[in-house]
């Protein structure tokens, strides 16, 4: 029989330091995590401390293009990036539901090694409880990343900068939304989930960036729109510019979708002078697309420019999208 | 400067009878394509919005019971009832609501769950009714006991009718559902311009879809030309899809049925025939006839006749928004008035 998390592997005694021992320690070296004290001691730098935390309880936890363990790394780590920081350490908590495979927290650990070490983050310090079966949906994971500042990055705008997305829209949303429901569709729909470090330190290097942000939940629309409602700024995106590609695209057409709204997991949006923006997509590759600028017409809203050239405003997603009817 | 339709030098009133249409002229920001003759009016064809509350309160009350398993499509389950609540929060406090995709997938949930009661919410027009009317076909093949469909099916062409049958009923003109032609074919909309002297174009649902419908239909109108015509000739055939119709005719007779904004009329439902009134759930559950029963002060009763634009209705933008949506016009994905909030 297939081993599995029982409530003894989060009693806080010999069956959890054995959990801990076999499927963490022996995958994770580093110095601090191996000191297994209540807390990490972490070596100082001059440059101010970046640090971001997330949740993550994606259903379900196992997708195509990755799994809830690449998705940890990727969503702190990328926080730290979209803030201006090198990540440099991360920390790990699980909480994992009675039942849940010992099979298949190998295959979520094994997911984090391989993103934490291409991230160049060390595992530091962490936690794992365990909740009776039915009060839990198999593993939850709670990252913080730590970083150090690369470049102080402020909502510093000016008339006519330049928006750029490094890549194709919606394909996390809609990956696992086709997994979640099981949609018997044929094709090769995986997630974008991944890490940004390329991409954010390229853009970093260059002056002329005013901000990084990664369109997670709420999708490319609803980021936008938290770029600028704060600002004395607006913001006009081009829909034809906006790179979605033909599978997102058709899923979203039957469910009734808006690929504008669907989360994405390893993509940035930079906003950058229209001077240093070409640099930027030559760094970023041929994925990368200019797809709106500032400006100051309409303050703090967002307005998409339509393929008929019409206008519409975008407002940010009001509840999880519901598949329609036909 | 966007793309201009001609002007027809007169006044023409188009009413697009879909929900998905409704979304994409929004989405596209087709009326400002539009000369200041003509005037696009939302009709009744959203499911969602044409669902009686009282429909909704028997779900409510089927999900309240322990052995019920609930199947629905997820815009159905921000609709409110008569009391405001809804399947979602239902759902969250515990009851067994699941979202599907087709009726086919409520049953293979019924299969999966003998133990259970599962109950399919069969909402939509021509679109989802053969679906539907397969489920009902292998459950009876097979035997499936513990499955049934609390069907609330229409048809478009009553809804229409009764529209047209308004003496005050200013509308010229019709653009028709793709999705709904691609079942009941060109010909199921014949009725416009034959009984009704009304031109009809049925059109697809990409933005020079719907562009190039309305500009065939601004060209008739500006000769004083009646057409029908079919500009959705990659999916929709001059006599619609005959296994679809043929599936429809063996599980299906035409009844009565109430709805929301529009009330009752005649022979405008699929009913089950007698040889699938096993898997009828108001049947097999002997559940209430229901009424229609607006929330105070919501007009979506008069935006689904296209009386009124949702700007025109005092909740609109005040009470009655996307976050807190009232009528059903503002809680569907495709309803008129959750295009005017979020779009325009």
């Amino acid at each position: 029989m297939e081993e599995k998390i029982t409530l003894d592997h989060g009693s806080g005694g010999f069956k959890t330091s054995q959990l801990i021992e076999d499927y963490i320690l022996q995958v994770f070296p580093g110095k601090a995590l191996h000191e297994r004290k209540d807390g990490a001691v972490l070596k100082n730098e001059t440059a101010p401390i970046v640090v971001s935390t997330d949740s993550f309880v994606v259903d379900p936890w196992n997708f195509p293009g990755g799994n809830i363990g690449k998705l940890a790394v990727c969503g702190s780590v990328n926080d730290v990036l979209m803030s201006g920081g090198i990540p440099s350490y991360l920390t790990l908590s699980l909480i994992l539901e009675e039942g849940f495979l010992l099979s298949d927290l190998k295959k979520v650990i094994g997911a984090v090694k391989e993103t934490a070490d291409q991230a160049k983050v060390e595992i530091v310090c962490g936690d794992t409880k365990v909740v009776e079966h039915g009060k839990g949906d198999q593993i939850y994971i709670n990252t913080c990343g730590i970083g150090f500042l690369k470049r102080n990055l402020q909502a510093s705008y000016q008339e006519g900068d330049l928006v750029v997305v490094s890549g194709s829209i919606g394909r996390h949303g809609a990956a696992v939304y086709m997994a979640r429901e099981d949609i018997p569709l044929q094709g090769n729909l995986f997630s974008d989930c991944a890490l940004l470090c390329k991409e954010a330190v390229a853009a970093m290097d260059l002056p002329g960036l005013r901000i990084l942000r990664d369109p997670t939940r709420g999708g490319l629309a609803t980021t936008c729109i938290e770029l600028i409602e704060h600002t004395k700024w607006g913001m006009e995106l081009d829909e034809t510019g906006i790179p979605v590609d033909a599978d997102v695209s058709a899923l979203c057409s039957l469910l009734g979708f808006d690929p504008l709204y669907m989360a994405c997991e390893g993509r940035m949006i930079a906003i950058i002078s229209p001077q240093d923006a070409p640099l930027l997509l030559e760094q970023l590759g041929k994925e990368a697309r200019i797809i709106g600028k500032i400006t100051k017409e309409h303050p703090q809203t967002l307005l998409l420019n339509t393929r008929l050239q019409t206008t519409r405003w975008l407002r940010k997603l009001s509840g999880q999208p519901l598949p329609r009817i036909c | 400067m966007p793309y201009q339709i001609k002007d027809p030098g007169k006044d023409l009133y188009i009413m697009e009878f879909c929900g998905t249409h409704t979304m994409a002229i929004a989405r596209a920001g087709i009326r400002q394509c539009l000369p200041s003759h003509v005037h696009l009016v939302s009709g009744p064809g959203c499911p969602v919005c044409v669902t009686p509350s009282g429909a909704i309160d028997t779900a409510l009350q089927l999900a309240e019971e322990k052995n019920i398993m609930i199947c629905s499509y997820g815009d159905m389950l921000r609709v409110p009832g008569s009391r405001q609540e809804t399947l979602l929060q239902k759902k969250a406090a515990g009851a067994d609501v699941h979202i599907c995709l087709s009726a086919m997938d409520a049953l293979q949930l019924a299969k999966r769950f003998p133990e259970k009661e599962v109950i399919f919410l069969g909402v939509g027009f021509e679109t989802t009714a053969p679906g539907t009317a397969v489920s009902a076909k292998i459950a009876k093949e097979e035997g499936c006991r513990n499955f049934s469909i609390f069907n609330l099916l229409k048809r478009s062409a009553p809804a229409i009718t009764a529209i047209l049958d308004d003496p005050q009923c200013q509308i010229d003109a019709f653009l028709c559902p793709g999705h709904v032609a691609a079942i009941i074919g060109e010909t199921g909309f014949s009725f416009l311009p034959k009984n009704y002297h009304k031109s009809a174009v049925v059109a697809g649902f990409e933005p020079e879809d719907i562009l190039y419908a309305i500009q065939l239909l601004c060209e008739a109108h500006q000769q004083d030309r009646i057409i029908l015509k079919n500009t959705y000739t990659r999916l929709v055939q001059k006599n619609g899809n005959p296994h679809a119709l043929a599936l429809l005719e063996e599980v299906f007779e035409e009844t009565d049925s109430v709805w929301r904004g529009l009330g009752n009329i005649e022979r405008s439902a699929f009913g089950f025939r007698k040889e699938y009134e096993r898997w009828d759930a108001v049947k097999k559950f002997h559940l209430p006839s229901f009424t229609d029963q607006e929330p105070a002060g919501c007009c979506c009763g008069e935006v689904i006749r296209g009386k009124k634009r949702p700007q025109d209705c005092p909740l609109f933008h005040r009470t009655c928004h996307a976050q807190n949506p009232i009528g059903p016009c503002m809680v569907s994905s495709e309803g008129t008035c959750a295009a005017a909030d979020r779009y325009e």
